[in-house]
């Protein structure tokens, strides 16, 4: 305790309860104190004193401390890669505090110019990451060794380590999995690493699985058994049959769903069975008809297989069972059984009573077997039938990105209100490139423009949710047009304005992020 | 050389958030008519709701700005666009002959500056009257006499009560001597009882010691006004200062012509502006800025003040170097300064002066300490000093392996130790009772201010 604090702990109840007894003082202080405390004045008065004495005195003797150079931490490994140059950082910087929306993108082009971050937009760049797992992977590269060095201070960022570990090896090794993860974690540390050994070892994760299948409730059951969709195969399929059987319904309806994938397997086979009874081909003439048989309600076989009755808005009971059956069958027995290619199958279904339930079947088992050929007669045939637009969107997806999105051209061509294009515009987030094509951006762009400027359709609250997105989705050839044929001056309310506006500083930071990086 | 302002330098020149919202909603180039700039000025005409473009002009010097626009805050939306589009996108600004309005008002802007720099040329030369001071500085010390007596009482009672008695006070036990102390022209005094109610309320560590010590402060000064006419006259400047009896600025002035009998003395010299910390109280917004001679080395402290929304008189960011003359207050160590002109273009700063040695920026500070013991903060370099993380504390360390804490509401801790990675840099910062708050640094990024600001 230092003197002062010690003349404090003195005076803590008053000098009225009782006489001050401070401890004395070392040093060049003690003959000052000493004339203080012997002052013909009341006890308050030399106390004061002896404070204004300290006070100066403790804080003009503050000493430094010590620290060992063990206590120092190992500095930083140089980077390999330059750093980014000064507009780069600008950019950084701005966007960082006003437009975290074109974070990803930044860093997408500072990963392939193989540039890396300033180190004073590291923890800002470091808690973006901690907020969004998919900026991740370029994050690694471009916080450079710095970064990681910097994330592993800070236990925040310790995701930082693991997303880098993806980054050095293409397939984590089995033997790095954290097994107590599996033995102690809970549920969903469990579900992961199940996942993330099945990605590398499907065999031992099957075994694993098998070990503790007994032993565990229903719930964890149903999800642990839904893991088995990474890397599902053949090997998988005697379990999962097994699994028909489950006590559980829910755990019967995943081994359902994973064997509807397998188009090989022994409830494929049945399927198959089943659909020949139901689905028959008569030929009259030239011309092949789709005849369906109407189902009768499913014996305890199909249900054991997964099959359910029910019905909806536009599904009966019977093209309810129908579209069990077309979802559930594997696509061989209409293209090898039947002999019909998948767009004759696509007409065959237009003209069926059973159109319906047929589309929305198809869809699923196209979905399931990810069987791209059916996938895109099927696009065909919903083209210009809204009633399966909701199927479209089931099947579009399957489409290899220039199909999908010359598919989503259309679509957008024809939206006719902000919202139409605003839930387009949703559905169509492609996955692995922060943009659109650049034929989608432009008919994505002008036909936004069109409803913005017509009367009719402008709707401010509607463009709020919509621009931004369009703003980072523009694919980079795009923006430059965009920025000119958005006008600067709308004669449009105030509200449409502020949104244009925002949408125009948007694309001019994103042409000058491109600009810089080119220099 | 033509004086550019970087985004940042922008920013930090809007009066408030909402300004630079509205700014950018004027950033793109198709809302001016006219976008235009020569060595000393930026000028364009930005169409808004009305039918005539208003005329917006920034001198560059300064800078300064003008507007036809109705906006009272300042500078304005157009303003801030215009310097900003300048940063952004300089090739959208054609290189033209100003036209009349805008020479016109860098004349009359000159002319003004001129004048003022006369009138306190004049005010400088004017001989003081001593008598007539004397007279002025008793009539004050009357008035503040008495309200001292009383606070001294109220210092007494506080001891003889106990410390043990100040969490459970109500409010009015605090408001009531700081009322009366503003009342006795005592506004320094008066803050410090508001400071004083603050410790004990948020009772920090060891709180009791820190009570002790601004009660030993303030009993110091106490009886240093009793002491008034035999002090120095730098000594009855400190005192002076701590009780909030300003100097006035005139005086000041006056004080650093060499001619003067008053204490004071001027320097000039081109002085970098290493960094600025804000403090806000209720609604008076106080700005520090730090300057360090870029060859003696020496220090100043230059003060703006600014309520609500107004904005500062000075707008230099740090990071810069400009060429002063300043005029420092009196005192025993003089760090407060007045600016009584400027010379030539900013230029960037190439590095921070310090001392490798934390014992040595130690003594320093001990020796201001000593000369002024109500000095409060005081500025400090460090050179090629590493980082140390800390569960509760952050420090600094030195080539030697000393060290010192990181004040609390130091918050970009992180943030420096990415600038330095792990290895040496140097820093720039106030020191202040309760460790070493950085505000700039000099990495391998170059310079970096780290601003602050608190509420108090």
């Amino acid at each position: 305790m230092t003197p002062l604090a010690s003349l404090a702990r003195s005076v803590m109840l008053g000098t009225e309860r009782g006489p001050v007894d401070p401890a004395p003082v070392p040093g060049a202080a003690a003959p000052v104190l000493e004339t203080v405390w012997s002052r013909q004045a009341s006890t308050e008065e030399r106390v004061l004193w002896a404070a204004a004495v300290l006070g100066p005195y403790e804080d003009a003797g503050e000493t430094s401390g010590a620290v060992a150079p063990d206590g120092l931490l190992e500095p930083a490994p140089a980077d390999e890669r330059p750093r980014c140059s000064d507009d780069v950082a600008q950019i950084l910087r701005r966007i960082l505090a006003e437009q975290p929306a074109l974070l990803a993108e930044w860093l997408e082009l500072a990963a392939t110019a193989g540039v890396i971050a300033p180190p004073s937009a590291l923890p800002d760049l470091l808690d973006a990451g901690k907020r969004s797992k998919e900026i991740r992977p370029q994050l690694v590269k471009v916080v450079g060794r710095r970064g990681r060095w910097l994330a592993e201070l800070n236990p925040p960022w310790s995701y930082l380590e693991k997303a880098s570990a993806g980054d050095n090896l293409t397939e984590p090794d089995a033997a790095q999995l954290d097994q107590e993860a599996w033995d102690e974690g809970t549920l969903a540390e469990r579900e992961t690493f199940l996942r993330d050994l099945r990605r590398v070892d499907p065999a031992s994760a099957l075994e694993l699985l098998k070990e503790v299948w007994t032993s565990e409730n229903a719930a964890t059951r149903e999800r642990l058994l839904g893991t088995l969709d990474e890397g599902l195969g053949m090997s998988d399929e005697p379990f999962l049959e097994e699994a028909l059987g489950d006590r559980s319904k829910r755990v019967r309806g995943v081994a359902a769903e994973l064997l509807g994938r397998l188009p090989a397997s022994r409830r494929a086979r049945r399927m198959i069975a089943r659909a020949e009874a139901i689905f028959r081909l008569e030929r009259k003439m030239l011309r092949k008809s789709l005849v369906v048989q109407e189902p009768d309600e499913w014996d305890a076989a199909a249900q054991a297989d997964g099959l359910t009755e029910g019905a909806a808005r536009d599904l009966g009971p019977a093209a309810w069972r129908i579209r069990e059956l077309a979802a559930a069958t594997p696509v061989s027995f209409w293209t090898d059984d039947l002999g019909l290619s998948c767009e004759e199958l696509a007409r065959q279904v237009d003209r069926s009573p059973w159109k319906q339930a047929l589309s929305s079947g198809l869809a699923r088992a196209a979905q399931l077997q990810e069987n791209v050929d059916l996938a895109r007669a099927l696009v065909q045939a919903f083209r210009d039938d809204d009633s399966r637009a909701r199927e479209e969107r089931v099947v579009a997806p399957l489409l290899p990105q220039d199909e999908y999105d010359a598919l989503a051209v259309g679509r957008v061509a024809k939206a006719e209100s902000l919202a139409e294009l605003s839930t387009l515009v949703a559905s169509h987030v492609s996955g692995a490139s922060c943009y659109w094509s650049a034929e989608l951006s432009r008919a994505v762009h002008v036909k936004a423009r069109q409803h913005t400027l017509s009367p009719e359709t402008g709707d401010a609250w509607r463009l709020s949710q919509l621009l931004p997105s369009i703003g980072i989705r523009l694919h980079p050839d795009v923006i430059e047009e965009a920025r000119k044929l958005w006008p600067e001056d709308l004669a449009t309310t105030h509200r449409i304005q502020e949104e244009v506006d925002k949408f125009q500083i948007v694309l001019v930071l994103r042409h000058q992020m491109r600009e810089v990086f080119r220099t | 050389m033509t004086l550019s302002y970087s985004r940042d330098q922008v920013l930090a020149l809007a009066p408030d958030a909402a300004s630079v919202k509205a700014a950018q909603k004027l950033l793109s180039v198709g809302k001016w008519s006219l976008l235009a700039h020569d060595p000393s000025a930026v000028w364009g005409e930005c169409q808004g709701s009305g039918k005539k473009p208003y005329l917006v002009q920034v001198d560059r010097n300064g800078p300064a700005f003008k507007c036809s626009c109705p906006s009272r805050k300042f500078p304005c939306k157009h303003g801030l666009a215009l310097m900003l589009l300048l940063a952004d996108q300089p090739a959208a600004f054609r290189e033209a002959e100003a036209p009349a309005r805008v020479t016109d008002w860098l004349e009359a802007r000159q002319d003004t500056a001129k004048k003022k720099v006369e009138r306190a040329r004049a005010q400088a030369e004017k001989p003081v009257d001593p008598k007539a001071q004397a007279r002025r500085v008793k009539k004050r010390w009357v008035e503040m006499a008495a309200g001292l007596d009383d606070f001294e009482l109220w210092l007494r009672d506080l001891v003889r009560q106990g410390l043990a008695a100040l969490p459970g006070r109500d409010a009015d036990f605090w408001s009531e001597p700081a009322a009366r102390l503003v009342d006795a022209k005592a506004p320094g005094l008066a803050n410090w009882v508001r400071a004083l109610q603050k410790v004990v309320r948020s009772a920090p560590d060891g709180w009791q010691r820190r009570v002790m010590a601004m009660a030993g402060q303030a009993y110091l000064l106490l009886r240093a006004f009793r002491r008034f006419d035999e002090l120095t006259p730098e000594e009855q400047a400190d005192v002076r200062t701590a009780l909030g009896w300003a100097v006035e600025k005139e005086a000041v002035l006056a004080g650093s012509n060499s001619e003067s009998e008053s204490p004071g003395e001027g320097l000039r010299e081109p002085m970098a502006v290493l960094g600025s910390s804000l403090t806000v109280r209720d609604r008076l917004r106080e700005l520090r800025l730090w300057l360090r001679g870029t060859q003696t080395g020496r220090d100043a402290l230059v003060l703006e003040f600014a309520y609500g929304r107004q904005p500062f008189e000075l707008t230099w960011t740090a990071g810069t170097v400009q060429d002063l003359d300043l005029a420092f207050y009196p005192s025993r160590s003089p760090l407060r300064a007045l600016v009584k002109e400027r010379h030539g273009d900013a230029r960037p700063v190439d590095g921070l002066v310090g001392t490798r040695s934390i014992d040595t920026a130690l003594d320093q500070a001990a020796e201001r300490l000593a000369a002024n013991p109500w000095i409060g903060r005081q500025p400090m370099g460090l050179c090629e000093v590493r980082l140390v993380p800390g569960e509760d504390r952050w420090r600094v360390v030195d080539g030697r392996g000393r060290c010192l804490g990181l004040h609390p509401k130091f918050k970009r801790s992180w943030e420096l130790l990415a600038m330095s990675g792990g290895g040496a840099v140097d820093v720039f910062g106030e020191w202040r009772d309760e460790g070493f708050l950085p505000l700039s640094t000099w990495s391998d990024e170059g310079f970096r201010s780290l601003p602050h600001e608190e509420m108090e």
